[in-house]
């Protein structure tokens, strides 16, 4: 113990004596020391020749106007020695009206002590560096104010070589706070302020796959081509994804809303997360399954498949609870009208080894479709989303399809027509029998110009790319 | 004479025939009128999202290296992404988003700024971007 003490205190005292928080603007890169907490108010950093004080930069003053203008350091730790710097103008213009203060600031009391304050630049000494060496000692938590003040003429002030015996204390992650001000109540790494969840370890951050409800819009003929009311299953969804500290997907919830049918057809949807082994969910609540139409594992996710592919109701006519006759409902305002319906799925990832990330289940990788009338082997997809192992692969190239596996083409006509569509916004959709250009006025221009002009044509961006009359 | 020829009528043949390539916009008296009458390219795929990749290079962190939050935002400030990120690392990360957005907000440590999307890519740093001094 005794053998031990000195050495302690030695490296003790050498931490103490040479903490010291630098600023020699030498990276020549204002932004990165700004991410490391020093502030800069209207001041920039300069290599001009006989702006520099010594290196390679200095920081400058902009023009004086009457305004401070200062360089703030990071927090720092109980400063105790010498603060040093290097200071003088760049020329000798308006010299005697310019002046340099140098102030300390507690944390907490943001009580404020003048360290140092110099008027004494004239004609004759402005380009001569002063080296300034100010005795300091406090306990607590400081930041050090370099404020110019002055007004009118060219000349700007300059400050170099900052060295200040303390330990830096910001934490650039928190706002450039002083550190272990945060609070984390859960633990997870994550503090409060930015914690979607701050009660709970497990999870993190809201991560919404789509920021508002989408929709999508269905043709149900598939292979044979439709009417392009693209009516005849009308969803709007919205996925949040949560994940937890480690930006790994601990559980989605799934909105799903079902809005109108127009088809006499007995539809079903699901989505299958492309790439995603089904061992990677561990359950899932809320399908709406009545039938026979998708065989569950255990987990929720359908059986034998490669990818998880999560059935969400087997029969969108009886889900939403239409049972009459007809050919549809919510398409036709003088016809059925009933209230939508809304499923609520929530989905549970496997977090352990590698888990599942944002990459995982992503805009890209879900694949919704339809299972057309309770032939599981016929599914329409968006274009170019590949089907699921259940498919019936033999209905491609059959009747309208022009698909092209090999090339990576799904669910096309020979024009290049989809059967699926969804928007970024949840969207009125086409009423019965009415072509959905007709509706959306700039479609057709956005289809042709393949997408690069009218990105907005499902928006009433300017009140005339819709015909209301022809949308429900 | 026929020098001369030869190489106009084949120029000529080489005008009709790229006239009417589908994925091309015809002009105004060849716009389909409805969408049956649509010829779409092969490439367009009839979606109103775009994949945007993103990648935001790192810098040297003094202080704590714990991970920060890095938070990007739609144009109407709404969270697209939102995950913990170790300061000298670069983010790299492919966000769907609408196809009409034309920028992204980053938030990361003290950095808040806007970076543009340029053909479905965003490339920056985790820094910020200080004003200008005149």
């Amino acid at each position: 113990m005794l053998r031990t003490l000195p050495l302690t205190l030695l490296l003790f005292l050498t931490a103490h004596t040479f903490a010291q928080t630098v600023l020699d603007m030498e990276s020549g890169n204002r932004n990165l020391d700004a991410a490391n907490c020093w502030s800069f108010h209207s001041m920039a950093y300069t290599n001009t020749g006989n702006m520099v004080i010594s290196g390679s930069f200095s920081a400058r003053t902009g023009s004086f106007k009457g305004q401070p203008q200062s360089l703030v350091s990071p927090w720092v730790k109980d400063p105790l020695g010498n603060l040093t710097f290097r200071h003088r103008l760049s020329s000798a213009d308006k010299a005697n009206n310019r002046q340099l203060h140098v102030i300390a600031e507690e944390f907490g009391s943001g009580k404020r002590d003048t360290l140092y304050a110099f008027a004494s630049y004239t004609p004759h000494n402005a380009m001569v560096a002063v080296d300034a060496h100010i005795g300091i000692s406090k306990n607590g938590v400081y930041r050090i104010h370099f404020s110019f003040t002055g007004n009118g003429g060219n000349s700007r002030g300059l400050i170099d070589d900052i060295e200040i015996p303390a330990q830096y204390y910001s934490d650039p992650m928190n706002q450039c706070l002083p550190q272990n001000t945060g609070t984390d109540s859960d633990g997870d790494g994550v503090l409060d302020s930015y914690d979607d969840y701050p009660q709970d370890v497990t999870l993190a951050f809201d991560n919404n796959l789509n920021v508002t409800y989408s929709t999508l819009l269905f043709e149900d003929l598939w292979p044979g081509k439709g009417d392009y009311d693209f009516n005849d299953m009308v969803l709007d969804y919205r996925i949040n994804r949560v994940t937890n500290a480690s930006n790994k997907i601990v559980r989605a919830s799934a909105h799903v809303v079902i809005r109108a049918v127009g088809a006499s057809y007995k539809n079903g949807f699901a989505f299958q997360i492309d790439g995603l082994i089904p061992s990677k969910i561990l359950t899932v609540e809320g399908q709406k399954l009545k039938g026979t139409l998708f065989t569950l594992a255990s987990n929720g996710t359908e059986s034998s498949q490669n990818a998880a592919v999560i059935p969400v109701f087997d029969d969108a006519l009886s889900t939403i609870g239409y049972s009459g006759a007809g050919t549809g409902v919510n398409v036709d305002k003088s016809g059925a009208s009933i209230a939508p319906d809304t499923s609520f799925l929530l989905i549970r990832f496997d977090t352990l080894g590698s888990g599942v990330s944002l990459s995982d289940f992503s805009g890209i990788t879900f694949n919704p479709f339809i299972v057309v009338n309770q032939n599981r082997g016929r599914e329409v997809h968006l274009v170019d989303h590949i089907p699921t192992l259940k498919m019936d692969k033999s209905l491609f190239r059959s009747q309208g399809d022009y698909s092209d596996p090999a090339r990576g083409k799904y669910f096309r006509t020979s024009n290049n027509h989809p059967w699926a569509i969804t928007t970024a916004s949840s969207i009125p959709y086409m009423q019965e029998k009415n072509d959905i250009t007709s509706g959306y006025l700039k479609f057709i221009d956005w289809a042709i110009s393949n997408g690069t002009e009218y990105s907005d044509w499902y928006n009433n961006t300017t009140g005339a790319y819709r015909s209301i009359e022809k949308l429900y | 004479m026929r020098s001369i020829l030869l190489p106009g009528i084949v120029l000529f043949l080489l005008t009709v025939s790229s006239c009417s390539k589908p994925g091309q916009k015809p002009d105004e008296n060849s716009r389909p009128e409805n969408f049956e009458d649509i010829e779409a390219s092969d490439n367009f795929d009839w979606n109103t999202f775009k994949h945007v990749e993103v990648t935001l290079t790192g810098f040297p962190a003094q202080g704590p290296q714990n991970p920060g939050v890095l938070i990007i935002r739609d144009d109407q400030n709404r969270v697209v992404y939102k995950g913990t990120h170790t300061a000298s690392e670069t983010f790299t990360h492919k966000l769907s988003v609408p196809a009409l957005l034309t920028a992204i907000r980053v938030q990361y440590g003290v950095t808040d700024k806007v970076i543009p999307i340029d053909h479905n890519t965003v490339n920056g740093s985790l820094l910020p971007q200080l004003p200008q001094v005149d």
